[in-house]
């Protein structure tokens, strides 16, 4: 019976053990990690940890903002604070699925915080019945706590305070506007560095520069006296090493560089096939353009090496950039030009022996490498002060297996984007492109409605709608000045297409439509997601959705 | 629970239903009505009303299919059960051979090493393309990637012992303290 | 034994191996769209005989949300949802606050642990419960003055007439059979002289960071069956090296569970909802890779592997059902242009939206078919009927086969089923068939089949 194959089994084992590949145990895994299993396959246990020590302050308990935190919670963040001062209404009864009529009168973060509180017993919620301007006017410590700030339906006077209090901090902070069907999101994050980027195709064979354990392996393969099973389980990368070797005798010592050559390369291998369809010969076949791109710092990695964090390691400097450093360092000298081996193979045709020695040879490459990017971080860290433990050997595993795809995005600053670093001619070149997904044209209207006092742009009757479009209109014409835009230009804009955005807006009625506040709920915790995990790419630094044609599109603004 | 079961089949119970064509279904039919096989294969329904499960007779015998071959299993009879769920074409048939027969691509159990079956299937492959398949695996015995391990070395190393070990089990004979299945029809 | 063509398509696909001079498979892809863009255009005309899918004014402006003659459509609109997970928890949600008043709601599975990390209609009091039931119940609760009808169950229980009910299905299933028979039914049930028979299917879908929203107007516009070729079947890996040549820790874990289970059990399936099953598999991959030096065999991986585990996260599911409840919106209200007719998005690098129209398939088996609707004289044998659709001059048939969803009324090919369909031939039509059954014809001459609907006259 089948009860009697089975073992017993410790229940409640720690996540991070489960998660460690290559152990054997026997283990169910914890009602935690059950219930987190789906998003453990993307983000893992490391990921996790990042968002359960994460602190999350919401202004604005708007529909955005409350499904914002919906999509936050869920996955599990350490704690959340709702930010509000007003009392609930019957409309947001009606927009809102963490309100219900129960709740009528009372202080709207106390309602949300507790419907949503609902949604995960681990999440810490607190809620403060004062409004976000007294926080961003008046007691800008209340922001130290957190580690993550979101802030819904802002006017561009305390978005511009709030940021500039956020970045002092050091705080990644979220702007959200979603009105009708348009919706659009900004992330300022100052430097945010990613280690973990997850490529989709991350191969990194070095093809083209074998080291030589792997040479001296492929010694080990005698075509000539093998047998049709044997001759068929070859791993490719064998093979290809095998002729390039032979290749370079009759040329000088070199693979071959053009595409004629690697034709020709093609060819010769073709005819070393013993049966039309030998599928390891197939695959090194498959393979030879790979050749085409020399192994090699990626440019993006080398701009990172040249940049003044990394140049100057200090007490101060965050372990990416000293592990960045020292990973520069083992380039220059034991790499000999090339980044620590990631030392992971794709699955390929082969008998298990070739493929798991194969497999060998290039993991102990990549600890070679790591024991000596290992050693140079040590060295760093005791040259500043620090101790020579003092950055986690597995953060500098991650860094090594993953240094081709590393990633440093810079955000700009709300008060560059806005004040002192305008991109006008970008804004003014982006309004003309006539691309349909281009959707610019949203965040002009934006900020031209943030211009206006909110009553301004409410439509009761047609009176009051012709008013409103004209009073945005007349913003929209100033915004669009600012960006120095010729005033004829600007009325053509306005006559031909722009005024539909303008008409289109004013009968949103300045309200949240349920699909689109959801819809930015999801996108906005993708992003900060990504943020606080360290994983994944997040946007930089706009984005913009409009509901009508279902778009989206990326500014840097 | 006993309160959603009973409402779920008194809800179930209430709707009249007229079966309805599947899609699978349709492409099933296509494929069966537009079959053009040789006399080698064989196929039988238990239930005439069921396309979707059939067995299939294989006897790789007829000379003319393939003359250059030395036909190993010329003189046998081979039992394939089909079975085809609502999937199909976006999932492949499966394919099981019921007798225990010594072949280096099919297993003790029936299992069948062939790429289309598995890794290599799509949607625009067909019944055909399978029965083919499955018939060539008589005529072409695969010794490089076994599934029989044993059977395939056997055919690797001596022809002739494999040759005699397939008469053998055909014949339902023991072979290494295996006893196969009679397969001469 | 391999296919070699098969193969080689596979290998392509899976090491991400390119040839400098090939064109890429998306591209591909697109031209293939293109090239059946004329047929689109011959069917689009339908678009005008109905109502409410008709689009909006052409200046782009809209109404104010707040008109009543939005509120009036939402009322009038009664909306299947099927499927109450991941998206359908999203889209019950969005619904019922977008102004849905008469919303249904289908689902056959009940809440599982795993659930709870997305589902935020359920808590783990519920584990075990039918998520239908308990969806509805807790949205009725929270949003006031809308009705959630749930059924604990299978679509495949409902039939045509349940279905008509609905001016709009919204889809958030996760299984491709299920979008197949749904997609098939919608399909089948548009009447050319009944524009209400026409009803609009949204279909969500998500995967980790990634997902797509599509509108299918069945007949209209490409069906879910246009685009089969699409979607890639679960990962499997060749038999032979599962039990020769393993070199993954997946290659060990496929072999506990493909060849030692069944050889083990040979009478029973493992169930990948019982922890008992798993372990059992996990341990016997374990000791595989042991044996053959692979590392990697977790119980983590061993799970994934053999219930094909498919990432989910809250804020793909948000996107992805918001975008389905943002089309309804526009479809059931006319507010604004919906989608045309296909929507991927992918959020793992930045966020990146593409939308266009996939192209309707000439030959795809569900919205290529044929539709007719015949009168048959239940007088007539089965041979003269066949002969009959012999001389209908605009389909020019050689060799039909027929059958209904339950019988082989005569198959041409293999020669078993011509010969047990055989004395069909010469029984009588009214003895084979009822009214309102249908009968599927192919034959060569056909792209696909032909679906008759039959009508059975009065016997004289």
């Amino acid at each position: 019976m089948l009860c009697d194959e089975l073992e017993l089994h410790a229940v409640g084992q720690a996540l991070d053990e489960l998660l460690v590949p290559g152990t054997i145990m026997t283990a169910v895994p914890d009602l935690k990690a059950q219930k987190y299993d789906r998003q453990l396959r993307l983000w893992a246990a490391s990921g996790q940890a990042a968002l359960e020590n994460a602190q999350v302050c919401l202004l604005n308990a708007t529909t955005t903002g409350t499904e914002i935190l919906k999509n936050l919670i869920l996955p599990g963040i350490g704690a959340f604070t709702i930010v509000d001062d007003e009392v609930v209404s019957e409309i947001d009864i009606q927009r809102n699925f963490f309100l219900d009529t129960s709740c009528i009168g009372s202080p709207k973060s106390k309602s949300t915080m507790q419907f949503l509180q609902e949604l995960n017993v681990d999440v810490k919620a607190n809620y403060e019945e004062k409004s976000a301007g007294y926080y961003i006017d008046e007691n800008h410590a209340f922001f130290d706590q957190f580690t993550m700030v979101i802030a819904t339906s802002l006017h561009e006077a305390h978005a511009l305070k709030l940021a500039s209090i956020c970045q002092a901090r050091n705080t990644p902070l979220f702007l959200i506007k979603c009105v009708g069907f348009a919706g659009m999101f900004r992330i300022q994050a100052g430097e945010h560095t990613i280690i973990e980027t997850h490529p989709e195709n991350a191969t990194d064979l070095r093809l083209d520069v074998p080291f030589p354990e792997i040479l001296e392996y492929v010694k080990s393969f005698n075509f000539a006296n093998m047998d049709s099973s044997e001759h068929g389980h070859v791993p490719f990368i064998v093979i290809l090493q095998h002729f390039l070797q032979a290749w370079k005798l009759s040329h000088d010592g070199k693979l071959p560089e053009s595409y004629a050559e690697r034709n020709e390369f093609k060819e010769l291998l073709k005819k070393e096939m013993r049966s039309f369809d030998e599928e390891n010969f197939e695959e090194a076949i498959a393979n030879v353009w790979r050749l085409a791109s020399p192994s090699k710092v990626p440019d993006k990695v080398k701009e990172i090496f040249k940049e003044p964090k990394c140049e100057n390691i200090t007490k101060e400097s965050s372990n990416f950039w000293i592990i960045a450093r020292a990973i520069k360092d083992f380039v220059y000298h034991e790499g000999a030009g090339l980044l620590p081996t990631p030392g992971k193979l794709p699955d390929m045709k082969a008998d298990t022996k070739s493929y798991v020695q194969l497999q060998q040879i290039y993991r102990q490459k990549a600890l070679q490498d790591l024991e000596a990017v290992k050693a140079r971080v040590q060295s760093l860290l005791t040259e500043v002060g620090l101790l020579p433990d003092a950055i986690d050997a597995r953060e500098i595993e991650e860094f090594c297996k993953h240094a081709q795809f590393v990633k440093v995005i810079r955000y700009r600053s709300l008060e560059d984007e806005l004040i002192r670093k305008v991109h006008k001619s970008e804004i003014s070149q982006w309004l003309e492109e006539s691309d349909p997904t281009n959707n610019i044209v949203h965040y002009i209207i934006f900020r031209a409605a943030d211009r206006l006092a909110n009553n301004q742009i409410q439509s009761v009757g047609q009176k009051e709608e012709d008013a409103a479009v004209k009073a945005l209109e007349e913003a929209t014409r100033q915004v669009l000045s600012s960006m120095d835009i010729p005033q004829d230009k600007v009325t053509y804009m306005l006559d031909s297409h722009l005024r539909k955005y303008v008409v289109n807006f004013v009968r949103y009625n300045g309200s949240e439509l349920p699909n689109i506040a959801s819809l930015m709920g999801g996108l906005v915790a993708q992003e900060v997601i990504k943020v606080i995990t360290r994983q994944y790419i997040p946007i930089d630094n706009t984005c913009i959705y409009d509901g009508m044609t279902a778009t989206t599109s990326i500014y840097d603004l | 629970m006993i309160k959603i079961w009973s409402m779920k089949a008194k809800e179930a119970a209430a709707e009249k239903k007229k079966p309805k064509t599947s899609a699978a279904q349709i492409r099933v039919q296509k494929d069966l009505a537009e079959l053009e096989i040789p006399s080698t294969i064989e196929m039988t329904f238990p239930d005439p009303a069921d396309i979707l499960n059939f067995e299939v007779r294989i006897s790789p015998d007829d000379a003319v299919l393939m003359p250059t071959h030395t036909g190993f299993y010329k003189g046998g009879q081979f039992h394939f059960t089909f079975n085809i769920n609502n999937n199909y074409p976006h999932e492949p048939p499966k394919v099981r051979c019921t007798q225990k027969i010594y072949h280096p691509n099919i297993d003790l159990e029936g299992n069948i090493c062939l790429n289309i079956l598995r890794e290599d299937w799509k949607p625009v492959l067909s019944l055909h393309s399978v029965l083919v398949g499955l018939q060539y695996l008589f005529l072409e015995p695969n010794a490089d990637d076994p599934l029989n391990k044993a059977a395939a070395e056997d055919l690797r190393s001596n022809r002739r012992a494999f040759e005699q070990n397939v008469r053998l089990s055909m014949r339902g004979g023991l072979h290494k303290g295996i006893s196969y299945d009679n397969v001469i029809a | 034994m391999t296919v070699p063509e098969a193969k080689r398509q596979r290998r392509e696909n899976m090491l991400d191996v390119q040839d400098e001079n090939n064109i890429s498979l998306q591209s591909n892809l697109h031209h293939e769209f293109n090239n059946n863009a004329d047929r689109v255009l011959e069917d689009s005309d339908m678009i005008d005989d109905s109502e409410e899918l008709e689009a909006p004014g052409e200046n782009g402006e809209i109404l104010p949300l707040d008109s009543d003659q939005i509120k009036t459509a939402l009322n009038a609109c009664k909306i299947l949802v099927i499927g109450a997970g991941g998206l359908g928890c999203e889209i019950l949600k969005n619904l019922a606050l977008t102004g849905f008043k008469d919303i249904h709601v289908i689902d056959m599975d009940t809440i599982d642990l795993s659930n709870l990390n997305r589902q935020f209609l359920f808590r783990s009091t519920d584990v075990g419960k039918s998520k239908a039931l308990v969806a509805s119940e807790f949205v009725m609760n929270r949003v006031p003055g809308i009705k959630i009808t749930p059924f604990f169950g299978k679509i495949q229980d409902k039939d045509e007439d349940y279905y008509s009910q609905f001016q709009i299905v919204i889809c958030g299933l996760d299984s491709i059979e299920a979008r197949r028979w749904i997609n098939a039914m919608l399909v089948n049930m548009v009447d050319d002289e009944s524009p209400e028979s026409l009803k609009p299917m949204i279909d969500g879908g998500t995967e980790g960071f990634k997902g797509q929203a599509r509108v299918i107007l069945p007949t209209i516009t490409s069906c879910y069956e246009c685009s089969l070729d699409m979607f890639n079947k679960p990962n499997s890996f060749p038999i032979c090296t599962i039990a020769n040549t393993p070199r993954l820790p997946e290659h060990c874990i496929e072999w506990a569970s493909v060849l030692e289970w069944p050889r083990v059990f040979p009478d029973q399936k493992y169930d990948t909802d019982n922890p008992e099953h798993i372990s059992w598999l996990y341990e016997k991959a374990s000791k595989r890779a042991q044996q053959f030096n692979i590392t990697g065999v977790t119980y983590f991986l061993t799970q994934g592997v053999v219930k094909n585990i498919i990432p989910a996260i809250a804020s793909t599911n948000a996107v992805i059902a918001a975008a389905c409840c943002n089309e309804a919106f526009k479809i059931a209200t006319s507010v604004a242009p919906f989608l045309n007719n296909y929507m991927m998005y992918t959020g793992n690098d930045g966020i990146y939206t593409y939308t266009f129209e996939h192209q309707k398939k000439p030959d795809c088996p569900v919205c290529g078919t044929i539709a007719i609707k015949i009168d048959v004289n239940p007088e007539m044998l089965l041979e003269d009927f066949l002969d009959v659709l012999k001389e209908k001059p605009d389909t020019q048939l050689k060799k039909p086969s027929l059958r209904t969803a339950t019988k082989s009324l005569y198959m041409q090919a293999p020669p078993a089923l011509e010969k047990a369909s055989r004395p069909n031939l010469l029984l009588k039509m009214g003895d084979l068939v009822g009214d309102g059954d249908e009968i599927t014809v192919t034959d060569v001459a056909l792209p696909v089949s032909m679906q008759l609907k039959v009508t059975m006259l009065k016997a004289q």
